[in-house]
């Protein structure tokens, strides 16, 4: 009996030793569950078990608890103010006298605007995590967009829009010389297409505000460069940043928390220039209605988060939507393939709407011929020594004749 | 329910898998008809009845054919048999010029057993099977176009697609097809056509399997071999990652070009779309096609090669030989030949290939699209037969060359639906300016190429029968194991990560 019972042992290992990978797979997928179900019981990672979903997918997607990742409200990350007296007098003066917000935002939304404290806010969205003190000077209107499809935002009820500024019309691209555009494909489109040659777009298709400073970024034609490694020289006369696309499927607490450690960090190197938040646009209707994830409402309370780090004085928010959207407020269905990105026929409107807003007067003509003369008035003055400024970071930049 | 998607591999696969081993052999197909339907009912549930009623009419229809033969009299069920005896010859193509011997004698024959209550029952089938299809498919098509001729927008019903129509239907008329020809002479019971119809492996986007390459399995019941078990797995998991690893990810190159359009593509970057485009569809539907022949592995089937290396050819005539072949074997064995093939002259052959070519065309799709490339498929194939094609596969470098333009260029029209962007698309492939258009040298190439010049050469490589024939040669070894084990969970990790992209012949 003994021989006959080691026999069919010997035959069941024997079949066992046929299929190894079959064993394997088994083995660490058994692992995987117990493991999951382990560590969701613990508190460590969500439980979550749907038909899509097992329950070790939250330790492979690193899904924390929701209470666990909005445990406090989200402080604030001071993003200190530019330092020299010359940029702090320039956006002084230019903001004395503030003028409302182009028509095109009133046109688009006729509801009531309004400018909301951070005492009020805190009063009436108080349970609102991300929203964090210092508005800034940016401006709300009332939006609620409803109950959220998805985990990873909430109804702010408001939507920010550009902020107050005495913006003057550019009509000559060499303006955004010596600027720096930071971003991703969005970023890249706009490099690509707007024809705006003197400019330093650092770019890199899917990067986040989780990843940007370690990428390597291309800078048009073909360079690459991390972005300590382009803050390092300068200093750029601007700096546009637009972020947050990619992180559509994260939680907005923590996007706008890494969002202001970026801006502290573009502080830090470069201390004097005045940075510009670009609002991230909004997607198609068809794109809206059918996923719950990257969504306008979504893509709102990823602006809510970032456009209160905009203090009117050295930082700026600018919602380039208005030039993009159709009268329901989704992106434009037939400037667009996916739903999300403009095609390169149609950079031309946010190159104009940006044209529209641009930050010192005098630009019409080449602003760098001194001889041709930027108006003689104080705005025009201080803009010069901006602009001077900006002028000679550029002659140190070995970089700077790319 | 996508087969690289976490639901799919970690629940309905293994919960299946656990039923099906545990039950006796002789339940086995009722178990998996049952999780065929659940598995059809997680994708399409309003169309499973429709499937059902699909099942059902072919069956009974393939019924009535077999009844009709078996009270044939004596004369004819003796040519039966001389008609089975004489084997499909593997040589004979839609395409060749030769008229084969063999083939012609078994069209005598089978004609010599054609009943005309038979043919009846054959026409109803193709009637209804057609019919449906044309219903589900193509009647939206059909009323646009009505409406382009009538110059008047007559509207659309806007009928969803039914999973894997296009696929079972085909099926289902191959099986009647062949009742009907004697092929399968003894009777075949409900729960085997049904399983065979159904089998969730394949209903979603093929192989097209005729019944016989199934069958002995279904009615053997047999259990399964931990050596085909594990050859099954190691399938699986050389699919999964060819959809995962290789085709979602180099779409992301196409998708960087599809996104800007036309209007800002320089021409370097237009071809390189093309090609990543071509990639993403070889390994995405191949990735499909391992996937669902190691699941039928693991169930004890053997479900047939549907791609052997067609990126390594020299002529179109002979990537179609290579790309889809059970959907090539189909056209040719159900519409080619019984039309006449190669037999009656150059002239009819044209004209059959000119039908096959655009019904190819036709049945991916209800575009003008689809059309324009069973068309081009039809021309370059006409010119290959009548001309150059024999010559051209001959040669080692001039073949490759000359199908490293047509794939991408026969994979773009399939691609792009819109005619008019597929005409602007085009344009830029050849270099031609289009107005308005906002190219601005060769950055974005430059940036394509710093970015995906690494899976690009990967890619490359996977389209050589190298890596193939490497994993077949050392499958059983054990590292070769643990690289595999790496590879599913590094894709599971992707899959879940991107949520789980649909195969791009779902759509079919």
């Amino acid at each position: 009996m003994d021989s006959i019972d080691k026999k069919v042992k010997k035959k069941k290992k024997k079949k066992i030793a046929k299929c190894p990978l079959f064993i394997m797979i088994c083995l660490t997928v058994t692992g995987m569950m117990v493991f999951g179900v382990i560590m969701s019981a613990m508190g460590e990672y969500e439980w979550k078990l749907t038909w899509e979903h097992p329950v070790f997918a939250a330790v492979l997607l690193d899904e924390r608890p929701v209470e666990e990742t909005n445990p406090e409200p989200v402080q604030k990350v001071e993003v200190p103010q530019a330092g020299t007296d010359a940029v702090k007098e320039a956006t002084d003066i230019m903001a004395e006298e503030p003028v409302t917000e182009s028509t095109e935002e009133e046109s688009l939304e006729e509801e009531e605007e309004i400018i909301i404290s951070d005492e009020e806010y805190m009063e009436m969205y108080g349970e609102i995590p991300y929203y964090i003190e210092g508005g800034g000077n940016v401006k709300y209107i009332t939006w609620d967009t409803g109950e959220p499809r998805s985990r990873y935002y909430y109804n702010s009820g408001v939507r920010p829009i550009t902020s107050e500024f005495r913006y003057t019309h550019i009509g000559n691209p060499d303006y955004y010389e010596n600027c720096l555009f930071i971003g991703d494909s969005r970023i890249g489109g706009l490099g690509t297409y707007s024809g705006w040659n003197k400019a330093f777009f650092a770019y890199k298709n899917g990067t986040s505000v989780y990843n940007i400073m370690e990428a390597n970024l291309s800078v048009i034609n073909g360079m690459n460069a991390t972005l300590p490694e382009l803050l390092e020289i300068g200093p750029y006369k601007l700096i546009f940043l637009m972020l947050g696309i990619n992180e559509i499927g994260m939680d907005t607490n923590d996007y706008g928390q890494r969002f202001g450690e970026i801006l502290a960090t573009i502080r830090e190197y470069q201390p004097d220039t005045p940075i510009v938040i670009i609002g991230n646009t909004f997607v198609t209707k068809e794109r809206d209605n059918s996923d719950n994830v990257t969504n306008n409402a979504n893509i709102n309370d990823k602006n809510v988060a970032i456009a209160c780090y905009a203090n009117g004085e050295d930082i700026f928010y600018f919602d380039v939507n208005p030039a993009l959207v159709d009268e329901e407020g989704y992106l434009q269905s037939d400037i667009t393939r996916d739903g999300v990105h403009i095609t390169a026929q149609h950079y031309h409107l946010w190159v104009d709407w940006m044209n529209e807003h641009g930050f010192y007067e005098g630009y019409e003509t080449d602003p760098y011929a001194e001889e041709e003369g930027l108006e003689g008035t104080e705005e025009g003055e201080e803009t010069e020594d901006i602009d001077a400024e900006a002028s000679n970071g550029t002659d140190d930049d070995p970089e700077g004749g790319q | 329910m996508v087969f690289s998607g976490l639901a799919f591999i970690f629940h309905f696969l293994p919960i299946f898998l656990i039923v099906y081993y545990i039950a006796k052999p002789r339940f086995r197909n009722i178990v998996l008809l049952l999780g065929s339907l659940v598995f059809y009912a997680l994708g399409s549930p309003v169309y499973v009845p429709l499937l059902m009623v699909s099942v059902l009419v072919n069956y009974f229809i393939a019924s009535r054919i077999q009844k009709i033969y078996a009270a044939s009299d004596k004369d004819q069920e003796a040519d039966t048999e001389a008609a089975d005896k004489i084997e499909d010859d593997p040589d004979i193509d839609i395409i060749d010029f030769d008229i084969q011997a063999k083939e012609e004698e078994k069209a005598e024959t089978l004609t010599r057993i054609k009943s005309p209550a038979a043919t009846v029952w054959l026409v109803a089938a193709l009637i209804y099977d057609l019919g449906i299809l044309c219903i589900f498919k193509y009647l939206d098509f059909i009323l646009e176009m009505t409406g382009v001729v009538l110059k008047t927008d007559i509207g659309s019903i806007g009928l969803a697609l039914p999973l894997g129509i296009s696929f079972y239907t085909f099926q289902m008329i191959s099986f009647v097809v062949d009742v009907y020809r004697a092929d399968i002479p003894s009777k075949v019971s409900l729960l085997h056509f049904a399983t065979y119809s159904t089998m969730f492996p394949q209903i979603t986007s093929g192989p097209i399997t005729r019944y016989g390459e199934v069958s002995p399995r279904l009615e053997s019941l047999k259990g399964v071999s931990p050596r085909l078990l594990e050859k099954g797995v190691t399938a699986f998991i050389l699919g999964l990652g060819y959809k995962v690893l290789l085709a979602d990810k180099i779409s992301a190159l196409w998708n960087d070009i599809w996104r800007v359009g036309a209007y800002g593509v320089d021409v370097a970057s237009a071809w390189l779309g093309a090609w990543a485009y071509s990639f993403e569809i070889y390994f995405d539907f191949f990735g499909y096609s391992l996937m669902a022949m190691g699941v039928g592995w693991m169930l004890g089937f053997d479900i047939p090669v549907n791609f052997t290396e067609p990126y390594s050819v020299r002529t179109m005539t002979s990537f179609w030989r290579n790309w889809h072949v059970t959907l090539g074997r189909w056209f040719k064995d159900y519409l080619y030949i019984p039309l006449g093939g190669n037999r009656c002259g150059k002239a009819r052959m044209l004209f059959n290939m000119l039908v096959v070519w655009l019904l190819t065309g036709m049945w991916h799709g209800a575009g003008y699209n689809f059309i324009i490339w069973g068309l081009f498929l039809f021309v370059i194939l006409m010119i290959e037969k009548l001309t150059y094609g024999r010559w051209m596969e001959k040669t080692r470098v001039i073949g490759h060359l000359y199908m490293f333009i047509l794939i991408p260029v026969s994979w773009t029209i399939f691609n792009i639906t819109d005619v008019t962007q597929l005409s602007e698309y085009l344009l830029r492939m050849i270099g031609v300016p289009l107005e308005g258009m906002v190219v601005y040298g060769f950055s974005m190439l430059w940036e394509l190429v710093q970015t995906y010049w690494w899976l690009l050469l990967i890619c490359i490589l996977f389209c050589t029968p190298y890596p193939m024939k490497f994993f077949k040669k050392y499958y059983k070894n054990f590292l070769v194991k643990l690289m595999l084990l790496a590879v599913f969970w590094y894709s599971v990790y992707q899959a879940a990560l991107s949520g789980g992209n649909p195969f791009i012949y779902f759509q079919f």
